[in-house]
Formats: structure tokens, sequence, C-alpha cells
């Protein structure tokens, strides 16, 4: 017995010797990482997390080009199952903050799924996400869709061409189903957005029918971002809605076809936000204003075309996105490959910093709360206060305020670089159906819609 | 004066159409000092008898004595040696002794107890294999350690369950050796279970054979006149030896005669068939 | 001697064998994923999109490889880039702890807590992670177990009790108890800084492997050696020195079987339980590697498996010669050579 104990001590000595980090002999620079902040960080330590899509990017930037360092933060980042394990980890305390859907924070201030007090004070990025069908779909889906004089097939492609392939199944009684990442992702409500435009009803959300599905001619599903291939390989579902690299690994593997963008769906409409509790704010405010800091450097080391290359190599990291640069270079550098070969270019595909897209407007909230509110997941007619309120209580744009102002000051960034807002993006057309968006007016905007509740 | 005595001890198992009669009517009066050895063939309720003894388990009619006081259950003033000699595996051979000294003198101090302990190791010298665990033990070992451990807890009553009979003939004629030279030392009273004549004629004062069961009692004693040291080498030369054990194999046989028939008559009933043919087959 | 030349020559022998088979294997496989791949591509698209894909794969670009069984030799490679990135990793966290040392000295100084690595954990990180998880997970399961299983073992009324609830909660999978624990332990630990992934990982991995050990010493404790009872009758013990002298003693085998098990199932559920929490861990480093889907992930998944497995087959033989060690009837002492030899010969059952 005595013996047995040595042997296992002898073998194990080595392994806790290194995990304690032992005596270094590495002789590197100790350079100094002081803060050359004026800001008292309150929490100097902090876990992050982000779900594998490339526009987690500003984080991993920040991170690895040292900037959360700069500002006297020590981050680990740490990669989440899926978008509702993200939220719960965010309100239990967990994380101190995530990459997440701008839906997320807003749809649990407005009371669907798990409430919370969670706040943004940064806009990701814009546009990023793509369609996807699979090559059943769109063999038969590619009739439909005009050819332009090289016999390219001509964009946007609107949901037209898909219609007769919905009617087809639903003839043969087989439900059209597709796969989008979560109930209140950007991606749900642009594949309706998409789908309705060409009146293919997407489903409601009703108090009984929490799947969205009720009245619907295409029947969407939760599927976790990473999982999109597998799963429209195996045919359980015929096409999907999601964040790259995954749109790109189905034209790789030969799995799938993109067919559309968000881009093309509302151009520069924006995606993901960087989320934390409230609680977490109001406790940690320089805290917070440094990170939103390191975040904007990176989104605008991001937006220089000559940097993305490199951010390609450090998303590729398997403890990042993980996917093969190349995968994540086709979104990233500028195109976008939609049928095999057909290698479009899309310079902005993603945007992490162009026209103020860290600026956390109050118009973005409120469009997704009208698409809320006309799919049914708000369940009951609001005033309009209410959605001006709402968006109010979800984006900080006074932390951002903050955050750039201080950089400013520092020289990182330009003072051109802060836009003259009152936090309300001018009215805009810019909708695959055209219909016109204007903030200040959500009850009317709902309204305008053929398919989806009105007020 | 009788001091362990059986009154008409009867002794069954089950219920109903299930119950077998293991003992009736056990009558035995040992006196103090005395070396009993009860003979008898296997499964004819030995093993029940020493355990009654022991109080291990109780009989349905009559009552077991021990000092005029009824048996109530067991204790330290009576000690058992099992056939298969019960040591406690994870324990070495000072432990297993050890623990039963603790356990009966609760008030001794540990040199005490240890003191004790190896005593009794040694009458039965076992020194040399104090730190042993029983598996790394022969099996003459193990019963040594046994009987030590019976002894060392000082009892007015030793009770042997055929504690020779697992071993090899060679091993048990040492230990019976052994169990005379250590009886001699103190004249324990004994009551020994044993399937051997010669066991008997070698250790017993007395020797009373089981008959058979179901339903067994006790036969004739047979008293053993032979002065101790009994010598084994010149024991078969002596005339009351060798009329006893005539004697006793010649009940011990006729009792087996006996059952066989009856149970012959019992069981077999031949049917009065003959075979056809046994000429061979020609071959063709 | 000759024994073991011949334990390790046939060994050596299906290890060849094994790896031909599979070389052949992962070729058949990744071809035929080729072939589909692009049939797909000829029938849904065009004959120009098809070469075009055909071209690409066989210019060896990694990320149009189909996703099939990789071959051992780009398993290897994987393997040895681990290593290597474990000890990049290694030489990070030290270069870390040094810068951060002055920091650290100031923030403890001022009593606050001081900055932790902030960096990726490597694979040996996760290695050691799924061996702390698995300790506590079998700690709990010999805590919770044993004493349930001496209960039961020992009265009857009890085990009527409570033998429907074994019944019945022995079967369920490591995932249902996963989402079991979840609940309670994030009802219960609310602390932010608490860490639940790590609690609700042990916990669903004890109560999934603990009822080997829980019936074993039930029937150890139950099932004790009539002679071993007789003595304790003959010294009139009382009913607790009884079960801590005799009972006990002799479940001890029994109870350590069932332990052995309880090691490998616990081993077993780990992966899965660590996936599903978000546990960092060989579970999590696959779940990872699955997300990727990246042209190395698959073979890093196949050297994640085979770590499992081999530290699988270690602490099998860990808990074997343990069991060795505490059965009565096999009283080799065990000594370094026993347990080497432990590891080629499988023991013979006593």
């Amino acid at each position: 017995m005595k013996k047995i104990s040595y042997i296992l001590l002898i073998a194990i000595a080595p392994i806790l010797l290194n995990c304690g980090g032992g005596s270094s002999t590495t002789n590197e620079s100790t350079e100094s990482a002081a803060s050359a902040s004026s800001l008292d960080i309150e929490k100097p330590q902090l876990t992050f997390g982000f779900i594998k899509l490339t526009d987690m990017a500003p984080l991993a930037i920040a991170k690895e080009l040292g900037y959360f360092e700069e500002e006297g933060l020590y981050v680990t980042i740490e990669a989440q199952a899926n978008w509702k394990n993200v939220l719960d980890r965010v309100i239990d305390g967990q994380l101190d903050g995530s990459h997440m859907l701008a839906g997320q924070p807003i749809a649990a201030q407005a009371g669907f799924g798990r409430q919370a007090s969670l706040q943004t004070p940064f806009s990701m990025d814009l546009n990023g996400n793509g369609i996807t069908v699979s090559n059943e779909v769109w063999s038969k889906m590619k009739p439909n869709v005009p050819v332009n004089g090289d016999g390219k097939t001509m964009h946007p492609i609107k949901a037209d061409a898909i219609k007769p392939v919905v009617n087809e199944y639903k003839t043969a009684g087989k439900p059209f189903k597709m796969g989008m990442v979560f109930p209140v992702s950007t991606h749900n409500y642009e594949i309706r957005y998409w789908l309705a435009a060409a009146g293919i009803h997407p489903g409601m959300y009703t108090a009984e029918n929490i799947q969205g599905q009720v009245n619907a001619d295409v029947l969407l599903s939760v599927t976790p971002p990473p999982q999109m291939p597998a799963t429209l390989e195996a045919g359980t579902i015929y096409g999907y809605c999601v964040g790259e690299p995954w749109n790109q690994q189905a034209v790789f593997k030969g799995i799938g076809v993109p067919v559309t963008t968000n881009y093309d769906i509302w151009k520069n409409n924006p995606e993901k936000v960087f989320v934390m509790t409230k609680q977490f704010m109001d406790e940690n405010p320089n805290t917070a204003v440094a990170i939103t800091k390191a975040l904007i450097r990176a989104g605008k080391w991001l937006d220089d075309p000559t940097n993305r290359p490199k951010a390609v190599g450090i998303l590729s990291m398997p403890d990042y996105v993980g996917a093969d640069s190349i995968v994540i270079a086709n979104s990233m550098t500028g195109t976008f490959e939609f049928e095999k070969g057909d290698k479009r270019s899309m310079p902005d595909f993603n945007v992490f910093y162009k026209y103020y897209a860290t600026y956390p407007y109050y118009s973005d909230a409120i469009w997704f709360l009208t698409q809320m509110r006309r799919w049914g997941q708000i369940p009951e007619s609001k005033p309009s206060e209410w959605y001006h309120e709402t968006a109010k209580n979800v984006y900080r744009p006074d932390i951002w305020k903050k955050a750039a102002q201080l950089l400013v000051e520092e020289g990182k960034i330009p003072a051109s670089d802060i836009p003259e807002t009152d936090g309300y993006k001018p009215a805009t057309e810019d909708f695959i159906d055209g219909i016109s968006y204007d903030a200040k007016d959500p009850i009317a905007y709902i309204n305008s819609f053929e398919i989806g509740n009105k007020d | 004066m009788a001091f362990l005595e059986l009154k008409n001890v009867s002794k069954s198992y089950g219920t109903g159409a299930e119950k077998a009669q293991i003992l009736r009517d056990i009558n035995l009066t040992v006196a103090e000092g005395e070396f009993i050895c009860i003979i008898g063939f296997s499964g004819m309720g030995k093993t029940t008898l020493i355990n009654l003894i022991e109080g291990l388990i109780f009989p349905d009619s009559g009552e077991v004595l021990l000092d005029g006081k009824k048996i109530t259950g067991p204790g330290p003033d009576r000690s058992i040696v099992f056939q298969n000699y019960s040591l406690l595996p994870w324990l070495n051979v000072k432990g297993n002794v050890g623990m039963a000294v603790r356990e009966v003198f609760p008030k001794w101090n540990k040199q005490k107890v240890d003191a004790h302990t190896k005593d009794y190791i040694g009458k039965v010298n076992l020194t040399p294999a104090l730190e042993k665990k029983p598996a790394e033990l022969s099996g003459g070992m193990r019963q040594r350690v046994s009987v030590a451990r019976a002894l060392s807890l000082a009892p007015k009553v030793m009770l042997l369950d055929e504690p020779l009979s697992a071993l090899d003939a060679l091993t048990r004629s040492n230990l019976q050796d052994e169990i005379t030279r250590i009886w001699l030392e103190d004249k324990k009273t004994v009551v020994m279970i044993t399937n051997s004549v010669d066991e008997g004629l070698i250790l017993a004062d007395r020797i009373i054979p089981l008959t058979l069961g179901p339903g067994a009692t006790l036969g004739p004693e047979f008293k053993v006149n032979i002065p101790r040291p009994r010598d084994k080498q010149t024991l078969d030369q002596n005339e009351e030896y060798k009329r006893l054990r005539t004697e006793i194999t010649k009940y011990m046989i006729a009792m087996n005669q006996e059952m066989k028939q009856k149970s012959n008559v019992d069981k077999y009933q031949l049917p009065s068939l003959k075979p056809k043919s046994l000429k061979p087959l020609k071959v063709a | 001697m000759k024994n073991i030349l011949k334990t390790v020559g046939l060994s050596f022998a299906a290890i060849i064998a094994f790896l031909l088979l599979w070389t052949a294997g992962s070729k058949a496989l990744y071809n035929k994923a080729v072939e589909t791949t692009i049939e797909k591509i000829r029938t849904t698209q065009s004959e120009e999109a098809a070469i075009e894909t055909k071209k690409r794969i066989e210019s060896g670009d990694p990320s149009s490889q189909p996703n099939s069984l990789p071959s051992p030799l780009f398993v290897w490679e994987t393997a040895e880039l681990l290593v290597k990135d474990a000890a990049e990793v290694m030489r990070d966290k030290r270069a870390f702890k040094k810068k951060m040392a002055e920091t650290n000295e100031k923030l403890e100084a001022q009593g606050k807590k001081s900055i932790i690595y902030t960096g990726r954990p490597s694979f040996l990180d996760q290695i050691i992670t799924s061996l702390e998880n698995i300790l506590w997970g079998v700690v709990l399961a010999m805590c919770v177990s044993i004493p349930i299983g001496i209960l039961t073992g020992l009265s009857k009324n009890f085990k009527t009790a409570t033998n429907w609830f074994v019944q019945v909660f022995k079967p369920i999978s490591p995932v249902v108890w996963f989402l079991l624990v979840q609940m309670i332990v994030n009802t219960i630990m609310t602390d932010p800084e608490g860490n639940n992934a790590f609690v609700i990982t042990f916990i669903s991995v004890g109560l999934c492997a603990m009822w080997a050990t829980l019936v074993n010493t039930a029937v150890g404790v139950s099932s004790v050696d009539e002679n071993y009872l007789n003595v304790a009758k003959v010294l009139r013990l009382g009913v607790g020195k009884k079960i801590v002298r005799v009972v006990l003693p002799a479940a001890v085998p029994l109870i350590f079987t069932g332990l052995r098990i309880t090691v490998s199932v616990s081993w077993m559920v780990l992966i899965a339980v660590e996936w599903l929490s978000q546990s960092p861990g060989l579970g999590g480093f696959v779940r990872e590697e699955f997300q990727n889907g990246s042209s190395s992930s698959n073979a890093k998944i196949m050297v994640a498996m085979f770590v499992i497995g081999i530290i699988g087959f270690l602490l099998d033989k860990l808990m074997a010669t343990i069991q060795g060690m505490v059965s009565f009837e096999d009283r080799q002492k065990a000594s370094p050579l026993t347990i080497v030899r432990n590891l080629f010969v499988k023991k013979q059952a006593a």
C-alpha cells in the first residue's frame, strides 16, 4: 500500500509541478502592460463568452492584440454551446459579459423568454449572415432565378424563387423545414422577413405555440450555428439562416448553396451586441467603459482591410472560431461564395466599425421589438412609447460615448468617428421589399407588413 | 456434580411438511475437567449439538445448563473452535487472537492484551507467524490460531467442532498431540466433535456416538481408560485401545448398515423387467 | 518472462493489424466521401461545378476535404501538434505569471484577488481537469453509495423501502442526470464566482456511477460469510462493533469491486457530461473540436479518443491493483513489479 502511494506520488509529481507553473527559465521581457488607462478598474479579471461565429472577432482581437490588457483588463474568452446557454450564464453571473444576439437583451427586457436586465454599450458588427439551402432545393429553385448577361444569377435572390419549391413540398405533404439559430436571433427575423416578403408565411408565435409555427408555410426550428451544416447534410432541414463561417462551410463541403445574405435583406443591419447585466454595469462602471474602449479599438482594427488576413489567422485558432482559415477568409476578406465558383465581392459583408457600426442605436433595438411584435413573440399591442423606453433600458450609448471620448483624447480614434445622433438612424428603405422603416414610429412600421400582427 | 448438562434436548429445523428433526432427547452430563468426544457421521447434527451448547441456537425442548445455569446465548465462558477455522481474513494472527482478547477482557490495557495474546499464540507454537494473515498460513496453522483464540479467552468449556477434519493426516496427528499437551496444562472441560474413532481414543475421556438421523440422539457411551500420555507409537498394542476401537467401530458400522437397508427399501423399487435380447447384431 | 514476451508480441501484432486496417479503411472512406460530394454537385448543380470541386479537393486544400475518418498518420501528427501546443501554453503561462508578478503583488497588498492566467487551456490541462472531475465524482459516489449500501445490506426494511428507488434510478442515462443536477445546482449555487460547471459535472458523474458501488456494498454487507458472523456472535459483539469489526472489513473486497466498476463508468460518462455542462476537460475539448469542424478537428477528436481510452485503461488497472490488494484470497504483495505486470497480464480470477 505504501509502495503504491509512492509510485503514484512520483508519477503525479511532475504534473503537479507543471501545473503550478514552477520557476520559469524563459527570459521573456517583462513588458509592462501597465494600463495607460486613467480609469480605476473595479474588476480586472473577467470572463467573456462567445459562440463560434466570425462576428465574435472584436473579442478575439481585443484580447490577442492586448487591447484589453492595455485597459488593465485580464480577460478569459470561453466558447459556449448555444445561445440559451450564453444568456443563462450571463444572467447567472458566470460570464461577466458575452457576444450575444441583438435580440437577446431586448427580449429579456421585453419579457419574451427569460427575463432579466441586460444591457449593451457596444454593437459588435453589421451584416454577416446568410441563408443557405440544400443542393436539392437549390437545383429546384435555380430555374426561377433570373439570370444576367453572362449567365450568372441575378442578386438579390428573393424568396419568390423558393416559393414554388415550398408549395411542391406542401402538396406532397412534406413540411418544408428550415433552421435558424434562436427564437430571438437576427437570423430568425431575417429569414422570416425574406420569406414573408415573398408571401411565404413563416408562422406565428402564440402563447400556446412557442415554436412559432402557427399557420406556417415553412417550419422554422432552432439549431446551434456550428451544427447547421451537419443538420442540413443529414436532411433534417432543407435550409438555414446563420452567421459565418457556416454558410461558406456548406459551399466548401459541397452540401448546400448560400442564396442570399442579410446585407441584401436589410442593408447594414445590426447583428451581434456585447452584453453585460445592468447590475454589472452599475457596479463596475469604469470596467464597462474600459471594455467598450478595447472593443471599439478592436472594431477599428478589424475594418482596416489590410488587417483582415491576420484576423482570419486569429479566428481560425481552435479556441476561437476554429474553422479552417480558408473558410473564414472567404467571408472576412471582402468576398462571399454563393454557388461553387460564384464568388462575389461583398466588401460590406462583415462590418465591424464603418458606418458607426459599434454605436448602439436605439433605432436598431426598436426594429427588433417591431419584429417581435410582428411575429407574436410580444403577444399584446404596446404603445409607441413602450418601444422607445424598452430600447433605452437596453442600449447604453452613454457608455459608448464615454469610451469613444476617452479614445479620442488618447488619440486612438479621430473625433469624427463619434456620430452626431440622438440615437435614431434616419428612416430607411434599404430592405429587400423596399418597405420604409422609421424607428420614431414603430406602430406604423408594424402595420405596414402584409403578413404578421397589426396594432 | 454435573458441570455441563443437556437435558432432553430436541431440535428441529423448518416447519410443517418441511420440518426436519435433527436432534431428539439428547441427555448428556459432563464433569468439570472432562474431555468428551462426540463421534458421528457427517450431516447428522453434530454441529447443531455444539451450537446448542455454545448458545448460537436454542433447543425446541429440553435445556442446556452450565454450572447449573441455563445457557441464554454465547458467552466467554465457552469458547468454540470451528471446523473451518473462522478466522477473519483481514486480520493477521495477532489481530485475530487479540481482537477476541480485547472483547472478553475489556478492562485490560494494551500491554496486557498484547502479552496475553502473544502468550497464547506461543502456546500453539505460532510466534514466528505473528504478523501473517490467514491466507498466508497452511490449514493446520490456521486451526492452531483458532485454538489459540479459543484458549486465550480463558473459557470454562472448550467446544471443538471437528477442528481437525479438514486437515491432512500428518498435520492432524501433530495437532492431536498439541491439543493433548495444551489440555493437560490446565485440564479444561472439552467437548469435541469428531468423525474419527482413533482421534477420540487418543484424546478423550469418554466417547459418545451420535446415532443416525433424522432425529439423532446419543448412543451408549464408551469410557476410555487409557492412561495419558497416550503414545501413538505404542497405542495400537494396547489391549484396551484395541478393544474399544473394535467395539466402537462395530457399533458405528452396524448403525450405518441398518440405515442403508432402511433407505434402500424406501428408495429403490426396481421394476421386474428383462432385456429382450442381448445378442449382438450381425454385421451385414 | 516468456509469457510477458508473448503478451507483448501478440499485442504488438494486433496493433499493427489494427493500424493497417485503419489506414485502409480511412482511405476507402475518404474516396467514397469525395466521390459522393462530387456526384452530388454534378447532379444538383453542374458539371463545371463538379470539376471545380474535384480540382479543389485534389489540390489538397485542407478546407474542402470531406470530414471522413482521418488516417493514423494524420492523427499521429495531430497528437504531436497537441503536445507541442501544450508546451507552448505552459511557456505562455509562465510568461504571464512573470509578467503579472508585480501587478499581483500590488493587488494582494490591497487585499484584492490576484490575476490568474487568461489564456486557453492546453490539451494537457484538459486531461488534468478531467482527472480532477472524475476524482471528485468518484469521491462523491463513494460518500453516497457506501453508507447507503451498508444500510441496504444491513436492514431488510431499509432495503424494501429503497429498492424501487435504486431500481428506477440506476438505469437513468448520464444526460438526464446532468439535466437534473443542473436544475438543482443552478438554483442553489447563485454565487457567480462559483464554479457551477465543475460542480454539476462531478455530481452528475458521481450519481451516474455510484450504483455499482451501492449494489456491491449492499451485497457485500448482506452476504458476509456465516463463519465471520459466528466470530462476532461468539465474542458477543454489539451491533456497532459487529459492523465495524466484522461486516465492513468482510465486505471490503466487494466494495472495491464495485468501486472499480464505478471508476470505469465515471470515466465513460465523464466525457458526455463535460460536453453538456460546458465544463473544460476532455469532453469540452471534443465538443469544441466537433463544433470547429476544421480539417484537423476529426483527427484531434481521434487523439482525444485514444487518450480517453488509454487513461480509462490505466484507471481500471489501478483499481484492479487496489482491488487485488484488498482481496483476502490473493495475497501477493503489491510491488512495483506487480503493477507493471498487471498492465500486461490479465489477472486470473481468484
